[in-house]
Parts: C-alpha cells; sequence; structure tokens
C-alpha cells in the first residue's frame, strides 16, 4: 500500500479545494477558526495530511495557539522536507506515525482511502477530513 | 452554448453577455415554435427554446397559483403603473404572455377557422375562464410556459378545487356530463405525459407533475366533489406512471372514496398517494402557515407540503444524510471515551449537530435567480411589489429531506448488542469494520444484514431513540433563516436514498459501501402493515419535521385484490392513528424478476420509486434490484 500512493489522491482535488478554501474565507470573515474546532474534539496535537498550499494555511491558523503540529505527511515530502522546522514526511513512513490528537486531511487527498490506510496502522488513529469539518463551526 | 446538457439559443445573450429576463422571455413567448398538435388541449414545449436558469439556484418543486390564470384574464393582473423595474418585468411578462396567447390562436385559424379553442385563447387575453375545458387549458398553458421558461419539476396543484365551478356550471347547463368530463380528464393526463423525457429530472418518470385532490376545512370537515372522483378514476383508466397524485385525507374521508383510492393504487400506479390532513396541517400551523392557507396546502414535487400558488419554498434543496454523523463519531472521536449506548447516542447527537451546522450553511449560500413569470403567477409578489426572488411570496421557506435513519437506528442497536452487551467487538473493531468495508468479515455482514431491522418496529424505546434524534433536528433548524428571513423544514423520507447510498461508505447494519440506505419510512422485515403505521404515528412532525414523511410499503397484486375491504378499514384505523404519508407499491417480485430478464414482455409493467412512478424498464439496474429485493422479502422470499 505504501508504494501506491496515488490512490490516496483526490481525483475531485480542484473541486474539493475550491470549495474548502472558499468556506475557510466564510470563516476567517466571520472569526472563526480551527484551533477552536480542534478544542472542541480536545486537541492539543495535528498531524496535517498535505505540506502543501492548504497544510501551510492550515499550520499558519494553528501555529500561535496551543494546537501543536506534530508534523506534515505529503508526496514531495523529499522536496518540502521541513516547514518552519517541522518535518515532512513521505507516505512510505506512515507507518511510524507519532501518536497523536487527530490527523487533519485535506483535500488533496481522497478520505476513504486515508482512512482505510489509518486504520490499517492502527484503529485508534483519529482523522478528519477537512471539507467537511469547515462548514461544522 | 450548452448547459446543463442543453442547448441555450444564442440569441439569449448578446456579444457573449446574457441578456436581461424580460428580454429573453420576449424571445421565449415570440419564438417558440407552435407544434401541430392534434389533441383536445395545447401543451407544448419548444425544448430547442428553453430559459438559461444558471444563473442562480432554479426554481423547481414549485407550485404556481393556477387559479390566478383561471379566474383572470392576463391583463386584468397587470398593474396599472409601471414605476419600478419589477413592476414593468411583471406587465412585460403579462403583455408577452398575451402575444404568445394571440400566436396560438392565429396557428389554430390555420388549420380550422372553427376551432372552439380560438376563443379561449381569445379570452386569456382579459376575461376569467367560464368553462371546464377552457379552465383546464389555461391551465396547461400557464403549465407550459413554466416548463418552458426551465422551471423543473412543476407541480400541478389542487384541481378538484380549482376547477370545480366550471365543472358545475357546465354541468348544470347540459354542456358536460360526467362521462365527457372523465374523458376530459383522461386527455389532460395523456398530454401532461407528453415529452415525458424532457420533463423527467433525475429518473425517468420524475417530472414533479403531481395535483392534490379532496382537503379538509377549519372545522376538519373533509371536502371533496366530483371532481376528486372522476381525477381519481381517470387516473386509473390511462393506467400512465405521471402525472402523479396526492389525496388528501381526514377521518371524515368517505369510504368510497378511500375504496377508489385503493383500487387504483391496486392496479400497481403507485397513485394516489395519501397524505393525513389531521397530522399534516396541524404541523404547518405549528410552523406558523395562516389557518386558511395551511387548509389548502398542495405539495411539491414528491410529497413535501407547499402552499400552492403562495409558497416559493424549493423543498428538495439538499439531503441530511443520517449515517453521516455516526461514521464522522467513528473516524473523529476518542472512542475509548464512549463506554455505553448512551455515551454513544450523546456522542451522535453531537456529531449530528456540526453535520447540521454544516448543512444549514450549504442552504444559507443558495440564491435565486430573478423570475417576474413566478412572480406573477404567486400571490404576495404582487401586493409586495417584489420579485419571489427577492422574498415577494407570502412563503419563501425552504426544505430538505433525509435518508438513512432506518440503517442508523439498525447501526446504533447492533453496536449496542454487539458492542455492549454480548461485547464480541469493541467500538474500534466497529470503525475498522466499517472503514474496510466489511473485509474480511462478510460473515458478521451477512448476520447484521440478516437481523431484523429495528427502524419501523412499534418499540418503545427504537420510538424514543428515533425522536430523541429528530428533536435534535428541530432544534437545530430552529434558529435557521434564509437569505429571505424565512424557515428551514425536514423530513424523514427522501429521494436520494440510492445517490447517497452510492456515495457513502459501509454501515454497521450489514449494508456495504455504495449500497442503497432504506427506503422513506419502511421495514419489510413487520409482519403486518400495522406496526409500522403505529411507528409512524408516533414520530414528531411539528417544530418543522413535516416536510415528508412517506410510509412506503410493498404489496404484492393479489393480496391488495382479494382484500381491498380491510385496506379501507386500514387506511381508516390509520388516519386515526396519525401517520403523515403512505404509499404503496403493488407489485410482486415475480413479475419484476421477469421483467428484469425479459422486459419486452413487460412494457407497461408501472412501479413505485420515490415520490413518483415510472416504467419498470425505464429505471436503472439499481433501482430495479432495490424493489426486487424489497418486494422479495416482502413475499418472505429470497432471491
Amino acid at each position: 500500500m505504501m508504494n501506491k500512493d496515488y490512490l490516496i489522491m483526490n481525483t475531485n482535488q480542484a473541486n474539493d479545494s475550491a470549495t474548502l478554501l472558499k468556506r475557510w474565507l466564510e470563516n476567517r470573515n466571520d472569526g472563526k477558526s480551527f484551533v477552536d474546532y480542534f478544542h472542541e474534539y480536545g486537541c492539543s496535537s495535528i498531524i496535517i495530511f498535505d505540506a502543501g498550499e492548504i497544510g501551510r494555511l492550515l499550520y499558519e491558523e494553528v501555529k500561535d495557539s496551543d494546537i501543536k503540529v506534530l508534523c506534515f505527511y505529503d508526496r514531495n515530502a523529499e522536496g518540502i522536507r521541513e516547514i518552519d522546522g517541522i518535518p515532512v514526511y513521505t507516505f512510505a513512513m506512515v507507518g511510524e506515525m507519532t501518536k497523536t490528537d487527530m490527523v487533519v486531511v485535506s483535500t488533496c487527498f481522497n478520505y476513504s482511502e486515508v482512512v482505510r490506510m489509518l486504520v490499517g496502522i492502527d484503529t485508534k488513529i483519529r482523522s478528519v477530513y477537512m471539507r467537511d469539518a469547515v462548514y461544522e463551526f | 452554448m450548452i448547459t446543463n446538457g442543453r442547448i441555450i439559443p444564442e440569441e439569449f445573450k448578446e456579444n457573449g453577455i446574457d441578456k436581461d429576463y424580460d428580454e429573453v422571455f420576449e424571445l421565449i413567448c415570440q419564438n417558440v415554435k407552435i407544434p401541430n398538435y392534434d389533441g383536445r388541449f395545447v401543451h407544448f414545449i419548444d425544448e430547442n427554446y428553453v430559459m438559461d436558469t444558471t444563473k442562480g439556484y432554479r426554481y423547481e418543486n414549485i407550485t404556481p397559483a393556477y387559479d390566478k390564470v383561471i379566474n383572470y384574464g392576463l391583463s386584468e393582473l397587470k398593474y396599472d403603473s409601471t414605476d419600478s423595474k419589477f413592476k414593468e418585468s411583471y406587465n412585460r411578462v403579462c403583455d408577452n404572455l398575451i402575444m404568445l396567447a394571440g400566436r396560438i390562436v392565429d396557428e389554430l385559424r390555420v388549420k380550422d377557422k372553427s376551432d372552439r379553442r380560438i376563443e379561449w385563447f381569445e379570452n386569456l387575453a382579459d376575461k376569467p375562464a367560464i368553462h371546464f375545458e377552457e379552465s383546464i387549458q389555461r391551465m396547461l398553458f400557464l403549465n407550459q410556459i413554466m416548463w418552458q421558461t426551465d422551471h423543473r419539476l412543476v407541480g400541478l396543484g389542487a384541481w378538484d378545487s380549482f376547477l370545480f365551478e366550471a365543472y358545475q356550471k357546465d354541468m348544470d347547463s347540459g354542456i358536460l356530463d360526467r362521462d365527457e368530463a372523465v374523458k376530459i380528464v383522461e386527455d389532460l393526463f395523456r398530454v401532461l405525459h407528453y415529452q415525458y423525457t424532457f420533463k423527467s429530472n433525475v429518473l425517468m418518470g420524475d417530472t414533479g407533475q403531481i395535483f392534490v385532490l379532496g382537503k379538509s376545512d377549519e372545522n376538519g370537515n373533509y371536502i371533496c366533489n366530483d371532481l376528486t372522483y372522476i381525477f381519481i378514476e381517470a387516473l386509473k383508466n390511462v393506467n400512465q406512471p405521471d402525472p402523479k397524485c396526492l389525496l388528501r385525507i381526514n377521518k371524515n374521508t368517505p369510504d368510497d372514496l378511500i375504496r377508489l383510492s385503493l383500487e387504483t393504487i391496486a392496479t400497481g400506479i403507485g397513485a394516489p398517494l395519501l397524505a393525513n390532513d389531521d397530522v399534516i396541517i396541524p404541523a404547518l400551523l405549528d410552523f406558523g402557515i395562516d389557518k386558511t392557507d395551511a387548509c389548502n396546502y398542495a405539495t411539491s414535487a414528491c410529497w413535501e407540503p407547499l402552499i400552492g400558488g403562495k409558497s416559493s419554498s424549493n423543498n428538495n434543496r439538499t439531503v441530511l444524510n443520517y449515517c453521516k454523523a455516526l461514521d464522522n463519531l467513528l473516524k473523529r472521536a476518542d472512542l475509548s471515551r464512549i463506554c455505553n449506548f448512551d455515551d454513544l447516542v450523546t456522542e451522535y447527537i453531537k456529531h449530528l449537530r456540526l453535520n447540521l451546522c454544516a448543512v444549514k450553511r450549504v442552504i444559507q449560500q443558495h440564491r435565486f435567480p430573478y423570475d417576474p413569470l413566478l412572480s406573477v403567477f404567486m400571490y404576495g409578489c404582487y401586493e409586495s411589489e417584489k420579485d419571489v426572488s427577492w422574498g415577494g411570496a407570502c412563503y419563501c421557506n425552504t426544505g430538505i429531506t433525509s435518508v438513512g435513519m432506518g440503517n442508523l437506528v439498525d447501526s446504533l442497536y447492533n453496536i449496542k448488542r454487539l458492542v455492549f452487551e454480548e461485547k464480541k467487538y469493541s467500538l474500534y473493531d466497529v470503525k475498522r469494520i466499517i472503514i474496510t468495508n466489511y473485509e474480511n468479515e462478510n460473515e458478521l455482514a451477512r448476520h447484521l444484514k440478516g437481523t431484523p431491522s429495528c427502524y419501523g418496529k412499534d418499540n418503545p424505546e427504537t420510538v424514543a431513540l428515533v425522536k430523541r434524534i429528530t428533536t435534535v433536528v428541530s432544534e437545530e433548524i430552529a434558529d435557521f433563516n434564509t437569505y429571505l428571513g424565512e424557515k428551514m423544514k425536514v423530513g424523514l423520507s427522501g429521494a436520494a436514498y440510492l445517490d447517497a447510498g452510492k456515495a457513502f461508505g459501509a454501515t454497521f447494519d450489514g449494508r456495504y459501501a455504495g449500497e442503497p440506505f432504506v427506503v422513506h419510512i419502511s421495514n419489510e422485515d413487520n409482519n403486518g402493515y400495522t406496526e409500522i403505521v403505529n411507528f409512524a404515528s408516533q414520530m414528531k412532525y411539528d417544530k418543522g419535521l413535516f416536510n415528508g414523511n412517506v410510509l412506503d410499503f410493498m404489496v404484492s397484486p393479489d393480496f391488495i385484490a382479494g382484500n381491498i375491504d380491510k385496506f379501507v378499514s386500514f387506511i381508516k384505523a390509520a388516519t386515526l392513528s396519525g401517520f403523515f404519508e403512505m404509499q404503496m407499491n403493488v407489485v410482486s417480485a415475480d413479475q419484476m424478476i421477469e421483467a428484469r430478464k425479459n422486459p419486452e414482455a413487460f412494457p407497461n409493467l408501472i412501479v413505485r420509486v420515490w415520490g413518483f412512478s415510472s416504467y419498470f424498464n425505464d429505471l436503472p439496474d439499481e433501482y430495479k434490484d432495490v424493489l426486487i429485493e424489497r418486494a422479495l422479502k416482502n413475499e418472505r422470499r429470497t432471491a
């Protein structure tokens, strides 16, 4: 499964990302933040699946809060390497994932395939899809 | 330019920019092709010249004020002065409709100068309709222009009410007799069924053409007339899946009308759908609908109560999937903190509230296009001098449907039993099983699927659970307002049981990823129909929970044919019990299995799909399979 990470890519990425970003901007205009959302789930740490534009935007939103971003996972981890000193890993390393309160999955990924991958590692890993979460607060 | 799969005429734009509504509507009235149609009524849609409504969220599932076009000439509907853009558009609509009527007159004259319909269309300009057929023609004229301007799923309203005065006048004067009236209505049905393919929305037959018969007055008396019976008789005679019929009943509905309806249902056409005024009217009143309006309710395309001619409410804006909150819970929540069934339900409700927040935010974004035509035929707009899209109608609420309640309830009870009581699985196991789509757990899936469904059982615990969940929904929608300031309503039935199922993962009731959800309020595991009626009668329908709650029965043809009297008693008892709405699919598993194999041998087999009926052969295979499976279960058989 680790070398078939194309399976976890979202074929509807453009549409889903546009929806996510539009809704996210509405939240910003209303003074809402993902920080509050993660607090509702009792999270103090998250891992972000996506070290690209959307993942970095999420990081920017939470970085000054008490929500700690432990790492990122990205297909281009070898190119990106780190964001503000926070490591970016390839999906080949997902089996060794650090324990976290929540894995946050961006719209670059097919969420159904991602959760299937995660549950194969450990059923206790909690995850949320950003496109679902963004309109829930 | 092609929009929504249709070709939009180039003349609707100038240098690539949309012309405004008034200009486009005028072009439509000027240029739609009037076909050479031999039939009693003139009714046509030029499928290559339909308005483009992609500027906003299209007005569909609505019923215009047909009584306006019967009781007034078009010029009588106009404003005396046009001191606003809206009034100008409004009057131009009336003028252009007069122009279109004039074109029809010219076409009729070419064929036959003595055609009596010439006078009907001439009168349309400045006089009310007088005669029965003339009144029907006017309603068809309005209906066709609604389709021509891309209002899909156009409802037909309360035809036995609108037409009764003209019918009675013609009967009293000897112009009409009952047999001729039946033939006229049969021809009406045939002409409405014409261009069935164009009118069909998601599936063939899903046209939204539903007329409403019978009603209650403010004192709870039942109101029906000759036409109520004639319409149902004609429906039985033409044996088409379309148009559709909803018969409003209450505890005082005459037995012979119920009997006639059941005889019609027994033919297999799936109509009329029965709606219980004794439950629906109080729910409408609770929502804030005026009493007179509540007593005159019609319906949206399927079954969602709607104040026809006064409500621009779009009742099918999106679908609430009750299983989504459970799915989210399993993926996101700290499952170690869920120690018992009550914890599970509490956590489920938390996630349901989050889901509802998202639903409300989605709906809040929708905007409708400027629509002076609909505004002319929607009470409130003339009076307020506001277009429907500006909130001009008397009511502009919004409605959503739902799927998955049956699957959710069964999933929750399966978790209760297997996780918390028998401790055979943990919640983490349930999570894994659902996410992996029962990988290596096919035996469990079979076991769960074979477990009798709890949903629809007259069981206090199940009733309490469903009411607890729907109470949360009504709490969450209570504070919602559309951009026009109106409210939201939800129903327990929905058209999307298959499509929503296709896009959704497995559920812990033996349902694999992609399989359909439970159909409306149904349970083929029940022994007899009374149990699910009792269940439905205990549900909450106030506080906005009235947007369609349909009991859906599979009934074998032999069973109903041999037991009409018992079914009459059953309907009367069910009405007293307090069901909301009810429909019956009278078809046998054998018929459908055979038709699946040899469709040419069953060209006229009609089945009920959701709020409409369709030719079985027109349905995609997955819908056929759902019906066959339900029929087999109902007959206590396996494939």
